[in-house]
């Protein structure tokens, strides 16, 4: 379903936020994306399952922004998806997107420790 | 800053605990404090000079070496110095408000915004900003408009309404929006609107650019931040104040109200500096074009009031025509080496007696909707009361929530507002009735819209008065019936009160 050309991080969102902060404020983006991230998806999948559509749009709304501040371009569509399914009710849709962001998000997980400055 | 400019920001940090411990020392008056006053004073004759402050060593010196009689007043001159040294690093440091929840986002505008004269209050909810704003002495906010406890344009609104931060500095930042709310983020008051994912260095440089126009600004009290002009509280004293001499000696008063064209697209072409700067020469170029009795205000966004003491309708209304000709033959400036051109439409109205601000503002929105809905570009005004349009408009609406609706936003666009809860009640009026327009409800116990709508037309005083439907949705064949029973429009249920306020105009400036 997702667009296998987006890749998983561009790196052009943190050097935009390096621009501006140096790499202590990369350091401190990043820390706070895997410290608010991972509970924002937790706060959807029991939404998503309680059939909390609103519960889980207003979180997929955040995820969106969060992901496309560290330039995590497909977890951002993935929240995108799951947002858009959300508000139309369509729980089917969001069921399958939640799987993806869930997906997504590891992934992202995993290069953002990478990218981490070396100190 | 300099090195130099950093070590006296560091050293002025410092003083302000020394201000109160001399202070506390100098009402004790007793040997103790001044040892105290003289341990205090000795350190800061040491580091005064060092840290680019000589005129504290030289106080502080004077102190310590001051007897018992003279040391009051030396301290006093020493207090004195080292306030003045405190004073304008505090006075510079500019408190920014940020209402974000997203917390990845806000640490980004904290990062880019943060600096030695700035203090960043982040707040995840429009009730924290409300709370924040009422206490704090906020120099700007940045605003995000999905918010856990609410919409965003609602504090937008209640900021731009409260007179203390009418002229706040708002930046928007939302995610991609199509050009709808963009735009309704601008008619209500946004100075700039960015997208969400942002550079951070655009935003930095927005808001660095928006809080040195506002220090400047800050020199000139009861002046707008951007243009210089009176802002809305300042006009609305002036107004109260010119409406009571006129009321007292019965001479006329007018006031007009004046929106740029297509302003939107001078923002998007040129962006928010140029058009800001294109708003202050408008405002010089109007100004130049009045006479020495009238009065220009900024009324927010991209719109101007005007006060005309002693000037009857026709002469207001030739008095702003000049304005707006002199403001259309002026080359603005596109900050790019080239220029563009900019027009207004304008709408002007009688204050009457007795009638306050927001009424005779209503009246001019009135003309200057008509400006703008017949072409832009022009000047619209009451010239007698022969040609003037009626003000009544007749409702019949079984649901009182609705009724009050309706009733409600009329009554803000100006008019009259006679209710009727059901079609028969109308009927029985209809004879005494010379409404503007009527607006009836399909669905009435008794007698239906329709009914009322048929029976109306047969009579000749409400041949050619225009009839506005309002019916519920998924019966669009009662659209059609409408029609041919002689209705000018419908208006489907439920109706957003915007739709229908355009729809009225629409049908009385036809006429």
């Amino acid at each position: 379903m997702m667009d296998e050309a987006l890749p998983t991080l561009d790196p052009k969102a943190l050097d935009m936020v390096r621009n501006v902060g140096g790499d202590a404020l990369v350091k401190r983006l990043i820390d706070t994306f895997l410290e608010a991230a991972p509970p924002r998806v937790d706060t959807l999948v029991t939404a998503a399952a309680g059939g909390d559509m609103d519960g889980v749009a207003m979180s997929a709304h955040s995820l969106k922004s969060m992901a496309g501040n560290v330039g995590a371009h497909r977890l951002q569509a993935a929240a995108v998806a799951v947002e858009a399914a959300a508000r139309s009710g369509d729980v089917e849709a969001v069921m399958a997107g939640t799987d993806e962001l869930v997906e997504q998000l590891h992934r992202v997980q995993r290069e953002l420790s990478e990218v981490l400055p070396s100190q | 800053m300099s090195l130099e400019d950093e070590l006296r920001a560091h050293y002025a940090k410092a003083l302000p605990s020394r201000i109160a411990a001399l202070a506390s020392a100098r009402d004790q008056d007793d040997e103790e404090a001044r040892a105290t006053i003289r341990r205090i004073a000795h350190a800061l004759r040491g580091s005064g000079g060092t840290y680019g402050f000589p005129e504290i060593s030289e106080a502080a010196g004077a102190v310590e070496n001051a007897d018992p009689a003279e040391m009051p007043r030396r301290l006093d001159a020493l207090l004195e110095t080292l306030r003045r040294a405190v004073g304008p690093e505090e006075r510079a440091r500019a408190r920014i408000l940020l209402v974000e929840d997203e917390p990845t986002t806000a640490v980004i505008m904290e990062g880019a915004l943060d600096g030695p004269s700035r203090e960043i209050v982040a707040v995840p909810t429009m009730a924290g900003a409300e709370a924040t704003l009422a206490d704090d002495n906020v120099a700007l906010v940045v605003l995000d408009l999905v918010l856990p406890d609410g919409d965003g344009r609602n504090l937008l609104i209640k900021i731009r309404d409260r007179a203390a931060t009418a002229n706040l500095p708002v930046i928007v930042v939302s995610g991609r929006v199509g050009p709808r709310p963009k735009a309704e983020c601008f008619a209500l008051g946004a100075d700039t609107f960015l997208e969400k994912p942002f550079d951070p260095a655009v935003l930095q440089a927005a808001v660095t650019a928006k809080l040195q126009r506002t220090a400047l600004a800050a020199q000139d009290a009861g002046s707008d931040t951007r243009t210089g002009r009176l802002n809305r509280a300042a006009f609305r004293e002036r107004f109260e104040e010119l409406a009571r001499t006129a009321r007292a000696a019965g001479r006329p008063l007018c006031l007009a109200l004046v929106n740029m064209d297509h302003f939107l697209s001078v923002i998007e072409k040129h962006g928010g500096e140029v058009a800001d700067a294109a708003l202050v020469r408008v405002g010089e170029v109007i100004t130049d074009a009045l006479g020495p009795d009238d009065v220009l205000g900024f009324w927010g966004g991209e719109e101007f009031a005007i006060l005309m003491p002693g000037r009857d309708t026709a002469d207001a209304i030739r008095t702003v025509e000049e304005a707006r000709a002199a403001v259309r033959a002026t080359a603005m400036d596109d900050g790019a080496g080239g220029t563009f051109d900019v027009n207004f439409s304008a709408g002007v109205a009688p204050v009457g007696t007795g009638d306050d601000i927001d009424r005779a503002v209503a009246s001019a929105q009135r003309y200057l909707y008509i400006a703008k809905s017949t072409g832009r570009g022009k000047v619209v005004g009451e010239v007698s009361s022969v040609s003037a349009p009626r003000r009544t408009i007749v409702v019949a609406e079984d649901d009182q929530l609705v009724a009050s609706v309706v009733e409600h936003r009329m009554a803000k666009e100006g008019f009259d507002v006679v209710h009727y809860a059901n079609g028969a009640d109308l009927m029985d009026a209809a004879p005494e009735l010379e409404p503007s327009l009527v607006i009836l409800d399909v669905k009435m116990p008794g007698m239906d819209g329709f009914e009322v709508l048929e029976n109306l037309r047969q009579m000749t005083s409400f041949e050619a008065i225009p009839i506005i439907m309002l019916t519920s949705m998924g019966s669009e064949r009662d659209i059609v019936r409408g029609f041919d029973l002689g209705a000018n429009d419908y208006v489907l249920k439920p109706f957003s009160p915007v739709e229908l306020v355009a729809r009225v105009h629409r049908l009385l400036n036809k006429r």
